[in-house]
Formats: structure tokens, sequence, C-alpha cells
């Protein structure tokens, strides 16, 4: 029985060529087909055209709060001051209160 | 005779009112109380992803650096906390998720069907240094402010109306904590004491006339979500407190202080009248029938007719 007849060495050469050319066409028609698609996804609803902003306000785009300085930080450490009454005890308040301001109301909240 | 002027809003999640002896100056004080108000939600505000206190929360253990204001209301918080020996402590954060208020009570829409109870793991646990403008929490501990930081704002937010009012008295109320400012207008503010904040005017209570300092009332019967659950959680069970009393409403040489006060008497329950009296505050207590007690220098009620 006959030996098969082994492929010269250039006929290797140009059968891998030809498989790398193949491999390269595969990968770059995927990336192609891909962003083909992906751009049909995007526009496949109205609104999405691309250049659309979002009209949500993002939180950071708050107007900024200027923050006043802290007025009285009490320690920390050691003994805290104790509570204090108030200078002037509440009062009954008046029979006929004076029209000019309603109570204001303290109550649970 | 310069006639009072008053302005009301929301903020901090509840109702916001600025009272000032000359209508002229309203503007001015509103504006100086509206950027305390919101100076205050931006640093201490637990629903907020963008505030110092939400950053603090996250920051699992590790020093976190924060802003002024929320040092401020941290330490004030710690005082509160060494004050009652734990009883209000800001270190509930975490029981109060797992009470169910763990989002703005706006927006609270439904009770859980069983509470949950969790270790409070205290307030020493709460490392600041005020020199590096840090502040450090277990990485399991959460910290809420709420029983202070809004009668913080008040006081703040009094101030600085007054400040920016020169010669006029203010009175600032956030959800009933009041704070005043200011010479105060001839007889004193008028002020309702009653469960709700939002009471009518014909709602059960009593009027009274402040001032100076500050007036704050605790009651179990508002912010609930449940048969019982509310936002006044006892340190030591980790639960809404169970307590004889309902509202109560202390009178202080600020808004801080009768925050304090109010709130600790409602945890403490019977012991309350006597922690009260040791202090000389003066307050009135509300049980859940209806009956009040006066103490210290709080003016009694008039029979009804």
């Amino acid at each position: 029985m006959p030996e098969p007849s082994s492929p010269s060495p250039a006929g290797r050469d140009r059968a891998v060529r030809r498989v790398r050319v193949l491999a390269w066409s595969v990968a770059a028609a995927t990336a192609a087909l891909s962003a083909g698609l992906s751009v049909v996804a995007a526009h496949a609803f109205k609104g999405h055209d691309g250049r659309a902003k979002t009209t949500a306000p993002s939180p950071r785009a708050a107007a900024p709060v200027h923050v006043p300085r802290a007025q009285h930080v009490p320690a920390i450490a050691g003994a805290p001051a104790p509570l204090r009454p108030p200078p002037a005890a509440p009062t009954a308040a008046p029979p006929q209160p004076e029209p000019q301001q309603q109570p204001e109301t303290s109550g649970g909240s | 005779m310069s006639e009072p002027g008053t302005a009301r809003w929301r903020a901090l999640g509840t109702s916001a009112a600025i009272v000032v002896s000359d209508r002229g100056a309203l503007a001015a004080a509103r504006a100086a109380v509206e950027a305390e108000l919101a100076a205050v939600d931006l640093a201490c505000s637990r629903f907020r992803s963008d505030s110092d206190l939400s950053r603090l929360n996250a920051g699992a253990g590790r020093p976190v650096r924060v802003g002024a204001l929320l040092l401020e209301a941290i330490a004030v918080a710690l005082r509160a906390a060494a004050l009652t020996d734990g009883i209000v402590d800001p270190t509930i954060g975490r029981a109060l998720i797992l009470a169910g208020y763990d989002r703005d009570f706006a927006t609270l829409a439904h009770a859980r069907s069983r509470l949950v109870a969790t270790r409070v793991e205290g307030w020493q646990t709460v490392s600041v240094d005020l020199a590096r403008s840090e502040a450090r929490l277990p990485r399991e501990v959460r910290l809420d402010l709420g029983a202070t930081a809004k009668a913080l704002a008040a006081d703040r937010a009094a101030s600085a109306a007054a400040a920016a009012a020169p010669g006029a008295g203010v009175l600032v109320n956030l959800g009933g904590d009041i704070a005043v400012a200011g010479p105060a207008p001839a007889g004193g503010w008028a002020v309702r004491v009653a469960d709700d904040h939002r009471a009518p005017p014909d709602a059960p209570g009593q009027t009274l006339a402040i001032s100076t300092g500050g007036l704050a009332t605790s009651s179990t019967t508002v912010r609930r979500w449940g048969p019982d659950a509310h936002h006044i959680i006892d340190p030591r069970t980790g639960l809404p407190a169970d307590s004889p009393w309902r509202t109560v409403s202390v009178a202080a040489d600020s808004c801080v202080d009768a925050n304090i006060a109010s709130t600790a008497a409602i945890v403490l329950g019977d012991d309350a009248p006597g922690w009260l009296e040791a202090r000389d505050l003066p307050a009135r207590l509300v049980d859940h029938e209806g009956a009040t007690l006066a103490l210290a220098e709080w003016p009694r009620e008039r029979a009804a007719a």
C-alpha cells in the first residue's frame, strides 16, 4: 500500500496563512455585527437618539448649602454640663392671650 | 408698637415655623432659619445618602472625616447619653431600622407584623476626634440623632434668626421643638402643649407662656407605624419604649436640654417624675388615660369648667 504523500513546507505555510486570515475575518465581522446591533438597539425606542441628556437632577447638582459654623461643641470627655432649667419658668397663659400671636404648638412629631 | 409676623413651611421631615415680634424682620429671620435647617439636614439626616451622617454610618469601622456641624450634633448626642446614663442613646440606629423605621417617615407605608429587638451597642462605642474632624463607629453601629438633632437645629436657628433680626424677638418651632431668642413680647410667647404638634387648637392640651430657653414635647402617640411600634427606643431592650406616659413636655434653658429630658422621661417611665424633679425641670406628663402631672414650676392647669 502506498504511503500518503506529506505536504510540502510551502504548502503548509500557505494553509496556515489562510487559516489566520480566516480567523481575523471572523473576529472583525463579529465586532462589526455587535456594533451594528448596539446602534440598532439604542435607536429602537423613541427618546434614545444617542444625544439626549437625562433631565433628572443629580443629587450633587443641588444648590450649594452654606454650612454655618458650629456654635458650641460640648466637651466629649469629662463631666458634661448638667441639664439646666429655664432662667424664667413657664407661666400660665393669660385668660385672653394677645390676639396678634396664635399659640405655637409643642407636641410629638 | 410693631406687629408680629409668622412664616411656616416644611423642613427636616416635619413642620417649621418662625414667629418674629417685628413683622419687618421676618424675611431676614426666615432666611437665617432656612440656612440653618438646610445645613443640619445635610449634616445629620439618616435618610439622605449624601449626608455626613450617612457617610459615617457607612464607615464600616473606619474613621470618617465629617463636618463641624455633625461633630457638634454628635457631641450633643453623647452629652445626652452621658446625662441620662444611656437612656437617650444615639446608637439606637440599628434598633430603629429593625423596628421598621428604615426610611423617611412620610414614606413608611405599612407596619411590620413583629418587632425585632437588637442589642444597642451603647454610646461609649462612638469615637470622636475633634482635632482631626473625624468620627468612628464600630462596624455594626448606626447612629440616629433624631432625639437631639432637631432640638439642636431649633436652638441654632433661633440664635441665627435673632442675629439676623437685631432687636426683634424670635420663636422657632420645628415639629414641636421650640426655642426662643431675643426679647420676648410682653407676657411671653404663647405656646400650647399637646400630644401632637399638628393638633387643632381645641385638642386636649394646655396653653402657657415662655420667655426664654426652649420647650420640647416627646410623645408615643405620633410617628407610629404599628400597634407597638413608635420612634422612641428604649436602649435597654432595643424596642420601642413601653411607658406609662404617652406625652411629656419639658421646659429648659435650651431646646436641646428640654428634648433630652422629655425623651428620657418617656423611657424612664415610672422613674421619670423623680428624675425630673431632681433636676428642677418644669415638666408636664400625660398618662394613657389623659391624666396630667405637673412638676417643678410648670404652671398648674385650671380645672375644667
